[in-house]
């Protein structure tokens, strides 16, 4: 593998982490943030 | 020796008594049973609880259970393969990283269902953004529907794919990936002719972990398919509270069993030395 190959390959392997940790606690993160104020959107 | 390994053994035996075959005794037995007036079970014996799940309402509801679960699968085999391989690159950040797969399982299944809700519903978040962006007009029908129970499956048992995909990839030897470098394979060649093939039992274990609660979830396609979306799953539970028909819940509960054990042992047949 050459080693902008695997460069490339490594800084996308980092965005996809990024992409699937952010799916992972986004639905969390909203519902605290929004849970500290009243809001008109509800469940 | 003996009679000391039978008392070592005997709470096991037990525990294994009461809460498995016992109870499983009693749901083979509710399953041809009758129906009561006020629900519960009386006699005689039948397996007309088993002739009307061959009905094809029931059995409509079942391929879709089997359809949105094998989904299910698939997506969480896309989405968490790249996620195991970044860990198992990831050096001494591993235990971090893998800490944050984890931590958001911390909290209530329910609660996570509910934050779904939340952004999916009609005046929900992400409908509101596109709407304020003037991107749409009228709101996306995101909550209630097949897509809205997938996203949901896929977000509660993401991590049971990542686990057993991470401790496939963890095991193999990077000199293999170098050793093809070597002899002139591009990275998507050691990719799929060496990474993936010997990734093959953390794919299977991971499956049989995803796939199994998928087929009998009830809760995700309750709350995010608002009842349009029947599994096999609320099938049984509605047998078991509104419908009070337990004899029947009992066998559609068996017949669901019955289908993913075929399934496992045509699995470990087949592919049991790299599952086991």
């Amino acid at each position: 593998m050459s080693g902008t190959g695997r460069d490339g390959f490594r800084r996308w392997l980092s965005f996809y982490a990024a992409g699937a940790f952010a799916l992972l606690y986004l639905p969390l993160l909203i519902l605290s943030a929004f849970s500290f104020k009243s809001s008109k959107f509800t469940v | 020796m003996n009679r000391l390994r039978a008392a070592f053994l005997a709470p096991a035996w037990v525990m294994m008594l009461g809460l498995m075959i016992a109870p499983l005794g009693i749901v083979c037995a509710y399953s041809i049973l009758t129906r009561g007036a006020y629900g519960g079970v009386t006699l005689p014996w039948t397996l007309e609880n088993y002739h009307r799940l061959l009905d094809s309402l029931y059995l409509v509801v079942l391929v879709r259970s089997f359809w949105i679960a094998g989904l299910t699968t698939v997506l969480c085999v896309i989405l968490g393969f790249p996620l195991a391989l970044f860990i198992s690159r990831s050096g001494r950040r591993k235990n971090l990283y893998l800490s944050l797969v984890i931590l958001p399982f911390w909290t209530s299944f329910l609660i996570r269902t509910y934050a779904w809700m939340f952004l999916l519903r009609d005046t929900g978040l992400i409908n509101t953004i596109l709407e304020r962006l003037h991107i749409i007009h009228d709101p996306l029908p995101l909550l209630y529907n097949d897509g809205a129970v997938i996203v949901g499956l896929v977000y509660a048992y993401l991590p049971f794919m990542v686990l057993p995909l991470y401790a496939t990839l963890e095991r193999l030897d990077p000199l293999l990936l170098e050793a093809a470098a070597d002899l002139g394979a591009k990275p998507w060649e050691a990719m799929l002719r060496i990474t993936i093939p010997l990734s093959t039992p953390g794919f299977l274990a991971g499956s049989v972990l995803v796939f199994i609660p998928c087929v009998g979830a009830y809760l995700t396609p309750d709350l995010l398919g608002g009842g349009k979306t029947v599994l096999i799953g609320n099938l049984i539970q509605n047998q078991f509270t509104t419908a009070r028909d337990w004899p029947f819940g009992s066998a559609a509960s068996l017949v669901l069993m019955a289908l993913v054990m075929v399934l496992l042992i045509f699995l470990i047949r087949r592919r049991g030395d790299e599952l086991l």
